[in-house]
């Protein structure tokens, strides 16, 4: 099975004008996003796998399992390292 | 000695045995007419002096307990029960009793879902709220200066009740130069546009996401509890969901009136 991840607690998500921030209530910081970024976030809210993750992108927005396994792990990393979700 | 003064739409008892420090506390704030003891009051500051060294920096170190929020900087120590109607207030000097009454009230308002306490100037034209934020350095009090004869809300901490009937600033008390009150008391806040001193003079609107960003770093906001929090959060979306913001490239005249109002 292929890795899951968590998003940290006192996390909200919300939406301005079509466009997405996480606001880390307990450290007051606040990551900005795109849509595709708001997707990824609502399948690692819902505790979905990696592979899950991609599927539903890949049907969302089209490309190949490769590319769009890349793009969400690299966006997942980031979002790590700022301390937002982990394995 | 106890004095009754306003902040806002909120009502104050101030208890204080230093002389010095309750004249700096009238010179200050608005008192009310006639004090009422039988009046209900929104909050209750105990101010003592002799707390402390003076400045250091702005550094505030924050605990709780079960019953108490202390805020604690090297020049005050603010002991506030949970629910924010009753505080002491101790200082070393009247420099920190100004920043320690605006870390209070800040927290009060947000507590109460009242409203925030932003980091700008306020200027009323035509009894419309113009709202000018930036940080040290931006040119707020360049901005108030070159705005004579407009009257003033606020050169320093503007204050901005946020509900649901719309959108007010407030005269603010905490005020860095010009402490000349607002005689109208209250106004309705119409833009709110972000400093950029510039050689030329032009308005570009801010889209929500990165005007929350903006407001959100401009709060006088002392973070310990999420709850609070949220509740800085949510104020400040309603705030950018219902109030314009744009960017204001200015130069040292007052030329950018033309353009923004």
């Amino acid at each position: 099975m292929s890795a899951s991840y968590k998003i940290v607690d006192d996390v909200e998500m919300v939406e301005v004008d079509n466009e997405y921030l996480i606001i880390d209530t307990a450290r007051f910081t606040i990551t900005k996003i795109n849509t595709v970024g708001s997707d990824i976030i609502g399948e690692v809210i819902k505790n979905r796998s990696l592979d899950d993750m991609v599927q539903t992108i890949q049907r969302k927005y089209g490309n190949t399992t490769e590319q769009v396994k890349e793009d969400v792990t690299s966006f997942l990393e980031e979002l790590e390292k700022v301390g937002l979700v982990w394995k | 000695m106890k004095h009754k003064i306003r902040i806002g739409d909120h009502t104050s008892e101030i208890r204080c045995q230093s002389e010095s420090l309750m004249r700096w506390i009238d010179s200050h704030f608005q008192n009310e007419d006639t004090y009422d003891a039988t009046n209900i009051v929104d909050f209750i500051l105990d101010v003592k002096e002799g707390y402390g060294t003076s400045f250091v920096d702005y550094h505030v170190e924050i605990n709780t307990d079960l019953n108490h929020i202390t805020y604690d900087r090297k020049d005050y120590l603010i002991t506030v029960s949970r629910d924010y109607r009753k505080a002491i207030i101790e200082v070393y000097d009247e420099l920190a009793l100004k920043h320690a009454l605006t870390n209070f009230y800040s927290a009060f308002i947000v507590h109460n879902n009242w409203g925030l306490l932003i980091h700008s100037s306020c200027i009323d034209h035509d009894k419309r709220a113009y709202v000018f934020a930036g940080q040290s350095g931006a040119g707020k009090s360049t901005i108030s200066r070159l705005s004579y004869p407009r009257p003033i809300l606020s050169d320093e901490a503007t204050l901005i009740k946020i509900s649901n009937g719309g959108i007010r600033v407030f005269d603010s008390p905490f005020r860095s130069e010009i402490t000349i009150p607002y005689t109208n008391q209250t106004c309705e806040l119409t833009k709110i546009l972000l400093l950029n001193q510039s050689k030329e003079i032009k308005v570009s609107l801010v889209n929500k996401s990165n005007a929350l960003i903006h407001i959100l770093d401009k709060v006088f906001f002392w973070h310990h509890d999420n709850l609070e929090t949220a509740k800085v959060l949510r104020m400040c979306l309603q705030l950018v969901n219902q109030i314009p913001i744009y960017n204001l490239y200015f130069q040292e005249n007052n030329k950018f009136w033309e353009l923004i109002s």
